[in-house]
């Protein structure tokens, strides 16, 4: 019965969606919007229910919106399929695949178990490693993996600290800690999440405009920085911690590490290739091209035989490129057709904003977005209309699409938000109104510590609304 | 008489598990206690991890089994603190541990064990919470052919 029922919403679902957008694309021609136009918003409206009610895997809604663009007569199939060649898309695989690296020889687990060992003291400074080590990996490496990495590792802490599921305070810090810290430093860099290079690659898409490697680093680590403060306190006030002696943790970390054995010649030269692509992407990533780099890496990854392709394909999930592929030719699709400024016009433009509120309204709605649908959709969807403003207002887009692409990877509040939170959930020591309460205020405090950051440290380094 | 009582992975507090024990020594009653592994949160996030996290399959996969793991250890140190209190108070007890959909598991150990009580202990909830959430306890309320008592705390 259930499943007869649930076959039937999803079914439903579908019609839905076809009937908006069959609504949309049937509409007289609104004025100031092209056919094209409409059509494009038809099916950027279609993609964008998908990937709320994800009736659809959302690499899957981004393919359909791929194919569903030149069938709509927005833009010619070859335009459209020579989008997905985006070099933005490269990046993002090639990243995976170095990622991929370092997670299946086990570097990534022997650098996290090598910094964290140094925490172990005290339930304080094992709370701070809990939080600082996976962001510090998160900087060079897919949020969700560390995420991932980091589970087996807190579990066997609480279990060697005898900690009971819900009850323990301590417990519920060590999985909250490790969660917000590989979201938190995941913002970082264009590793930590791929939504970081889908907005960079919407951007030079539509403007020609781009940021590079470093000058992202140095316009986020900063609030980066100050939010891991910020989560650090506000779990320790947040999950009192009922214990005092953590030594028992110490124990099972140099346990693990003795387990690793000694550094392997392949873990070395791992490091070494993942090393120098990102000294490579600092130093040389604007005029050699970032994909260009993580490519060659790859590459050498495969002469020095130090995986297989079986690996990577254990390792990493290809929807990844459908997914980014898609999302940028309905971001192109939507700012060359003129429909995002469109629609900016009759919205967010209308209302007579400041550029500074206009910047916090951006943030505020990003950051309630990203705790319903992905980050990645949330990218995708605000992207071209806040190209469009930034356009309008005379804001540096850059701006724009720091206010974006930043706080839509911080989504503290709900387990099914982000696979970190959803991780922690699952650990059964944190319910759900613990992440809710902690997850609401630090997103309150995200938004004051992005805008202060915003007003007063970015004019100082160029970046100016 | 016998007595089953289903506990899950969303967690139980102990007082609410003690008084459902107690309950099962004033009635002289034997007692099954069995632990329903909800699969549904490791495969839930494996899903995550693949459709949203982009990650592949081998450290989905890892993570399910850990998180599975996890949760059978959880359900075995829950049925040895049940084990504690049916010898403090003389309740002859048999344990298991099942996976799988809550409602439909408890149905099934309900006839399993033929049971004229189902207990099903847990942690109190808020009105709001009640009404805005679709417990497998309602759905046991409405669906299962004996009486059932519920122990909160």
């Amino acid at each position: 019965m259930i499943v007869v029922l649930a076959r039937s919403a999803r079914f439903l679902g579908f019609v839905g969606v076809a009937l908006v957008f069959w609504r949309i694309a049937s509409w007289p021609t609104p004025a100031g919007m092209t056919h094209e136009g409409q059509m494009a918003l038809a099916v950027f409206t279609a993609s964008l229910l998908l990937w709320v009610s994800q009736l659809l895997p959302l690499a899957i809604t981004s393919l359909l919106a791929l194919v569903a663009l030149p069938l709509a007569g927005v833009m010619s199939s070859a335009e459209a399929y020579s989008l997905f060649g985006n070099e933005a898309v490269f990046f993002i695989m090639g990243a995976f695949i170095l990622a991929a690296a370092l997670v299946k020889s086990g570097l990534s687990s022997r650098v996290a178990l090598f910094f964290l060992r140094r925490f172990g003291a005290s339930d304080r400074r094992l709370v701070l490693g809990l939080l600082v080590v996976p962001a510090f990996l998160a900087f060079w490496m897919p949020e969700h993996a560390v995420a991932a990495m980091m589970f087996p590792i807190s579990l066997e802490i609480v279990n060697g600290l005898n900690l009971r599921p819900r009850k323990s305070e301590f417990g519920k810090a060590v999985f909250v800690a490790a969660a917000y810290g590989a979201l938190i430093g995941g913002v970082a860099t264009f590793l930590g999440g791929a939504r970081n290079p889908l907005a960079i690659g919407i951007l030079r898409q539509a403007t020609g405009v781009t940021i590079g490697f470093l000058e992202w680093m140095l316009a986020v680590v900063p609030t980066v920085l100050v939010m891991l403060v910020v989560a650090y306190f506000l779990i320790l006030r947040f999950f009192k911690s009922e214990i005092t002696d953590v030594s028992e943790a110490g124990r099972i970390l140099e346990d693990r590490i003795k387990k690793l054995g000694i550094l392997s010649f392949e873990e070395r030269l791992i490091g070494l290739i993942v090393l120098a692509a990102i000294v490579s992407w600092i130093t040389i990533g604007g005029t050699v091209g970032l994909a260009n780099i993580a490519i060659v890496a790859v590459v050498f990854l495969f002469i020095f035989k130090l995986v297989s392709w079986k690996d990577i394909e254990d390792y990493v999930n290809w929807g990844v490129i459908l997914m980014y592929g898609g999302a940028i030719a309905l971001g192109f699709a939507m700012d060359s057709t003129q429909t995002a400024a469109w629609v900016a016009d009759r919205t967010i433009l209308s209302w007579s904003l400041t550029p500074t509120v206009l910047i916090v309204v951006v943030v505020v709605t990003t950051i309630l977005l990203t705790e319903g649908i992905s980050n990645a959709a949330v990218v995708a969807v605000l992207m071209p209309l806040g190209i469009s403003v930034a356009r309008t207002y005379g804001i540096d887009p850059k701006v724009l699409t720091f206010a974006i692409a930043v706080p839509s990877g911080l989504a503290y509040m709900l387990p099914m938000s982000t696979p970190p939170n959803a991780i922690a959930y699952s650990s059964g020591f944190v319910g759900i109104r613990d992440m809710v309460k902690i997850g609401s205020l630090l997103s309150i405090i995200t938004v004051i510590v992005f805008m202060a950051m915003a007003k007063f440290y970015w004019p100082l380094i160029g970046l100016n609304f | 008489m016998r007595i089953v009582m289903v506990l899950s992975s969303i967690g139980q507090p102990l007082e609410a598990i003690v008084s459902a024990v107690e309950f099962a020594a004033s009635k002289e009653a034997e007692l099954a206690a069995v632990f329903i592994m909800d699969e549904t949160v490791p495969a839930a996030i494996f899903e995550k991890l693949t459709d949203i996290g982009f990650i592949g399959e081998k450290p989905g996969t890892e993570l399910e089994s850990a998180v599975s793991a996890e949760y059978r250890r959880q359900a075995e140190e829950t049925l040895g603190e049940i084990q504690r209190s049916a010898r403090e108070v003389g309740v002859t007890l048999t344990t298991e541990i099942v996976a799988g959909d809550f409602v439909e598991k408890s149905l099934e150990v309900v006839a399993k064990y033929a049971a004229d009580t189902l207990i099903i202990a847990r942690t109190r909830q808020s009105w709001l919470a009640r009404m805005l959430a679709r417990t497998g306890t309602n759905d046991l309320l409405r669906l299962a052919p004996c009486e059932i008592k519920v122990f909160e705390a």
